[in-house]
């Protein structure tokens, strides 16, 4: 047996191998079940069959048409920028129009004083420009590009404080309140929309398009928090101006930005050669704006970013833009626009103020792609004459390449095709992950040889302390699939393609799927650890049972009650406990994956939900319990005896109530029963009493008399033998009534026994002393023999000393009556195996021709011929009170041997040794 | 000396008053409890035989009422056989009880013992230090004699021996072997049931009745003793 559990114990080593194995698992299901969930949320669900084409998927047209739109437009201001060597800054306060040689600025000659920058001005000029005025500053919004193609607007904060009278800028992560009036604007750069404060009824506010008197957003002036979102509101009744932005890349406050950071700002340009950067996002209040910057070269330093831009290649795309006058301003590709036309491309032209698709259609008509909007706006800012080709292989695309659209792609090429096979890796995995997990569960916490369980320290915890860490491992990692969701979901996504600071873009790239599926392998190795570890702890905990007697609430209950016993007992009890707790810890993931709730209102309610079933449980419970309580009080007090006993239950629970009604009648029942069984005991007690009380007064007279007559003088022998015989039979009848009455009461069980523990070796000594000249008399001896622990020492036995002796009295009676003459008794006395054994052997004289049985069988006697003495009860009684007291009494014949066995139970109580 | 014999048997009252006026002994008998009390208040009694079981009022009731105003002894005489019926009546104020059948010679014994402490109480002198007295037996160190109900009887030395270990240890029991190791002064063989057979023969001579012995009695399994009469 030992052998057979050594094999089916495991090594400590062969465990970790499984929980390393189980671990490798989770963490591949993780990335298996991460790229499914990525991939179905990027590309929707029609990626899962078969049909499905990228090109013509909305978001692969939406991702092409934002890429030749970054393209395009960092193509035009790369011409731009090409003859850019003045600046122009308006000061608005003072209606003047300052020109700076930029050349000279960016030489870096200035000093820290702001006025030091006026030796770089080259023209000044006045310039009328009333920005109070909503449309004016809309016109001037859109006509100044055209109109100043390269000259740029600068206030310094002073400036912008005079513009804006009064209050001056507020420059505070403002709520927005309804004390705003209807006039007042709201740039909000999401949008790219110059929007309008509308007041609703009550305290609502809309934000609405001042052209199109389209509705945006509505709030509860409460609500209003507009930190975060991008915009800014300008009152021009009050003149004061809101904004809730930080940066200054924001379509208002570019107008404070300041001489000193304008001189800053050439200088640290000047060491990326990149003027243009600096001074692109300036005036355009649209959105566009925030587009327009130099995508390539942004590509380019993005990769200088990610240390690989000697591995760029930029093959996948091609552009060609020639000026007005001819000349190629930007290209990629070697010799005449010519090339650019290439079947394996999706080519677009932009040419003499239209558009137009020039090479094959590939996949996706021009008109998916260019937005009326934006082509206008390129063709207003292109010369006229000016081309711009661009084309774009998809194909072409390889892991590495920055670029939304390429990271799109090639997300799909690699795992979008192959989807099926990571959903039935998924559910492979999850199989073997089941199977592994049961396999841990069933090895964890085996018995070990002394029948204990293993328990580590943490098993020994509350198990509310258990729920707590496996609450928190739950919830972190529905967090961390919600955030992995969440970033494949993220429709904001488009807007992290701006610029952050002076030409370096932060575009989502193609390594974010494998940043997001390394977060999610890397994340679910704790997390798994965690997870196997507390489903292990759990099985542990109940298989050693000690789940509910762990549980504070249940201890705190048990406390209540001072009974540990009970509540040990309503392990369901327990059960509907953790049942509730992991419901509830069900619908809190849910919550949380839902991102329904925050996440700390999600605590709150876990936590409120948590104290609700936790006191529902302790009330319930309460009352529950009473009345378990009081059905056991009620047993127990049928159990030991007390038939009165009725239980009355506080709590009218219909389950209790029957048992409440049955135990009532039970104690009912046996309280009849009871009663009648006594009434007939005490009768048949009585009834031997008076029978023998009955017997034995008459008898007393008798025996009075005849020895009153013996000692009279008789007139003839034949009288005196009378008399004799007489008093033979008056003493023979005085026997047999008081061994007629002890045989009745040993059968019947009616004798009070005082059972103590005593030395069966003293209380054979004692009987055989008793009548050792008796049995001389018939010329018998007796022959001792003590064996086993008998003969060491004495041996106890527990039973009523006086009748103890009157078994063996009786044996030894018998024996005196019917053992033959002269021939020897053997008695022995062993004890082995905590019995002891004692025996009587003697021959007996007359010829044995009954059975043991019969032997025993009251008024049976040794010879049939019943003349001699004794009643023929000896040994009948002896049998009955060896068993009354908890002993064997056996009769086994041998021809003329007659044996009497008597076995009784050892006492072991070394410190009860009376003898000693 | 006036004996009251009750019982509701006229034939038992009958054969005792036989057997005690042989002995000498002016028997007044009674037949009931009430009788018995009656008698008791205008006679002078030495000592009364008492059944239990007895009409219009029973022995019990009987002792109660006598013991108020009476400490002569008093030895029950009943067919109830019972140990609580034996424990009931020394209880209430028995100083012997018989059971019926009866041996009426032992009877005799008994009346004769009970007289004879009733009249010597407090007579018995303790001379010396040397004598050692429990209820009817005096036992005189110096001359190694033994006396019970004032009659010497013969002992051997090794059973003067044992009944003097239990004189000088009253209430104290003894097993067998414990007795042995210390009257023949070695180890007890196991088997060796002298010790029994000693006492038996000691109780033969100083006991009114062996079988039911008053002084030294048995434990059972565990010793004997001698209890302070």
């Amino acid at each position: 047996m030992a052998e057979e559990k050594k094999t089916r114990s495991y090594s400590v080593a062969g465990k970790l191998v499984r929980r390393i194995l189980c671990i490798t698992t989770f963490m591949l299901l993780m990335f298996f079940f991460g790229v499914c969930v990525y991939v179905i949320a990027e590309y929707g669900i029609g990626v899962v069959s078969n049909d499905f084409d990228l090109y013509s998927c909305e978001r692969y047209k939406n991702k092409l048409s934002l890429e030749i739109d970054n393209l395009v437009c960092s193509v035009v201001s790369h011409e731009m920028r090409k003859n850019d060597t003045e600046l122009t800054v308006y000061d608005v306060g003072n209606s003047v129009a300052r020109t700076y040689d930029v050349a000279k600025i960016a030489e870096g000659n200035i000093s820290e004083n702001i006025e030091d920058l006026d030796a770089y001005v080259t023209n000044e000029e006045e310039k009328k420009l009333n920005i109070y005025d909503y449309d004016t500053v809309k016109s001037f919004i859109n006509t100044s590009a055209r109109e100043y193609d390269n000259k740029y607007l600068y206030l310094d904060n002073e400036t912008f404080a005079n513009i804006f009278k009064k209050n001056g800028l507020q420059n505070t992560n403002c709520w927005l309140s309804n004390n705003f009036p209807e006039e007042a604007y709201i740039i909000y750069k999401s949008e790219g929309l110059m929007l309008r404060l509308k007041q609703l009824e009550k305290s609502n506010v809309a934000i609405v398009n001042s052209e199109t008197e389209e509705q945006y957003y509505e709030y509860t002036n409460t609500d209003m928090n507009m930190d975060g979102e991008d915009c800014a509101v300008y009152d021009p009744l009050n003149d004061v101006y809101y904004s809730t932005w930080d940066d200054y890349f924001t379509p208002f406050e570019r107008y404070v930005y300041s001489l000193s950071e304008l001189k800053n700002n050439i200088k640290y340009s000047t060491e990326s050669a990149s003027i243009s950067s600096i001074i692109f996002p300036l005036l355009w209040s649209q959105n566009r704006v925030t587009l327009f910057t130099d995508s390539v070269e942004s590509y380019k330093q993005g990769m200088d970013y990610e240390k690989a831009a000697n591995s760029y290649d930029d093959s996948a795309f091609k552009y060609y833009i020639r000026g007005g006058n001819g000349d190629i301003v930007y290209s990629n590709v070697e010799g005449s626009e010519d090339i650019v036309y290439d079947e394996n491309y999706e080519s677009y032209v932009i040419k003499n103020g239209s558009y137009d698709l020039v090479a094959p259609t590939t996949r996706i008509a021009s008109e998916e792609l260019w937005s009326e909007s934006s082509v206008s706006e390129w063709l207003g800012m292109m010369e006229v004459g000016s081309v711009v080709y661009f084309g774009f292989n998809p194909n072409k695309i390889k892991f590495g390449d920055v670029s939304d659209t390429v990271s799109f792609i090639w997300g799909y090429n690699t795992f979008g095709k192959y989807i099926v096979f990571f959903i039935i890796g998924t559910i492979v995995l999850l199989i073997l992950l089941v199977v592994q997990a049961i396999s841990l569960i069933k090895i964890t916490g085996k018995r070990d040889d002394s029948g204990e369980i293993k328990l580590t320290w943490f098993d020994k915890t509350t198990t509310e302390f258990w729920l707590f860490v496996y609450i928190v491992t739950v919830v972190g990692s529905a967090m961390l699939v919600f955030f992995i969701v969440n970033k494949a979901l993220n429709k904001s996504s488009y807007d992290e393609i701006f610029i952050l600071q002076y030409g370096t873009i932060k575009t989502r790239t193609c390594f974010d799927i494998i940043t997001a599926m390394l977060i999610v392998v890397f994340s679910s190795l704790p997390f798994g650890i965690f997870f196997m570890e507390m489903t292990l702890s759990l099985a542990r905990r109940i298989k050693a049972g000690n789940l509910g007697s762990k549980m504070i609430i249940i201890n705190k209950i048990a406390a209540r009650f001072n009974r540990k016993k009970i509540t040990d007992k309503l392990k369901f009890l327990t059960r509907v406990y953790i049942g509730v707790q992991v419901v509830i810890l069900a619908w809190a993931c849910y919550v949380v994956y839902t991102g329904k709730l925050s996440i700390l209102k999600s605590m709150i309610v876990l936590v409120v939900f948590f104290i609700l079933v936790w006191l529902l449980t302790i009330l319930t419970s309460k009352r529950f319990i009473r009345d378990v309580e009081k059905l056991k009080e009620g047993i127990e007090k049928i159990t030991e005896g007390d038939l009165d006993a009725k239980v009355a239950l506080n709590n009218k629970y219909t389950v209790f109530q029957e048992l409440e009604d049955g135990i009532n009648n039970i104690s009912d029942g046996l309280k009849n029963a009871v009663e009648k069984s006594l009434k007939d005991e005490r009768m048949k007690t009585e009834l031997i009493t008076n029978v023998s009380h009955d017997l034995k007064t008459p008898l007393t007279s008798i025996i009075n008399y005849i020895n009153l007559l013996k000692s009279e003088k008789m007139p003839t022998p034949e009288a005196e033998h009378y008399i004799e015989v007489l008093d033979q039979k008056a003493n023979r009848l005085k026997q047999l009534t008081e061994d007629l009455v002890e045989a009745a009461k040993a059968t019947s069980g009616n004798i009070e026994l005082t059972m103590m523990p005593l030395s069966f070796d003293e209380l054979m000594r004692q009987a055989l002393g008793e009548c050792e000249e008796k049995l001389a008399e018939k010329n018998l001896n007796i022959v001792t023999s003590l064996n086993g622990k008998a003969a060491a020492g004495p041996v106890m036995v527990m039973a009523d000393g006086r009748r103890l002796f009157r078994v063996l009295d009786n044996i030894l009676q018998n024996a005196y009556k019917y053992a033959m003459e002269g021939t020897r008794i053997y008695v022995d006395l062993s004890a082995e195996d905590n019995v002891v054994h004692f025996s009587m052997k003697n021959i007996s004289k007359a010829q044995l021709n009954i059975s043991a049985e019969e032997l025993m069988e009251r008024f049976t006697r040794g010879d049939s011929s019943r003349t001699t003495e004794g009643s023929g009860l000896g040994l009948s009684i002896a049998k009955d009170l060896t068993k009354l007291m908890g002993g064997t009494f056996n009769i086994e014949l041998d021809g003329d041997l007659f044996k009497v066995v008597i076995t009784f139970p050892e006492y072991i109580k070394p410190a009860s040794t009376p003898s000693e | 000396m006036n004996i009251l014999v009750c019982d509701d048997d006229k034939e038992i009252v009958e054969a005792i008053t036989i057997y005690l006026k042989q002995e000498g002994y002016n028997i007044i008998p009674a037949y009931n409890g009430k009788e018995a009390l009656e008698i008791m208040q205008n006679e002078e009694i030495h000592l009364v035989i008492l059944d239990i079981m007895m009409p219009e009022l029973d022995g019990i009731h009987t002792l109660d009422k006598l013991r108020e105003s009476s400490s002569i002894p008093v030895i029950m005489l009943s067919a109830k056989s019972e140990d609580v019926d034996k424990i009931l009546g020394l209880n209430v104020g028995a100083d012997d009880y018989m059971t019926k059948p009866f041996n009426p010679l032992e009877l005799v014994a008994r009346v004769k013992s009970q007289i004879r402490r009733y009249t010597a109480f407090g007579g018995i002198d303790k001379e010396s230090e040397n004598v050692l007295v429990n209820g009817a037996i005096e036992m005189d160190k110096d001359k190694k004699q033994v006396k019970v109900d004032g009659e010497p009887i013969k002992l051997t030395p090794t059973e003067y021996s044992i009944l003097k270990l239990f004189m000088e240890n009253l209430g104290k029991v003894f097993s067998s072997s414990e007795i042995y190791e210390k009257i023949w002064g070695e180890d007890a063989y196991a088997t060796d049931n002298i010790v029994s057979v000693h006492i038996r023969r000691i109780r033969e001579k100083i006991e009114i009745n062996p079988k039911n012995p008053d002084y030294i009695k048995v434990m059972w399994g565990v010793g004997y003793h001698m209890d302070k009469k």
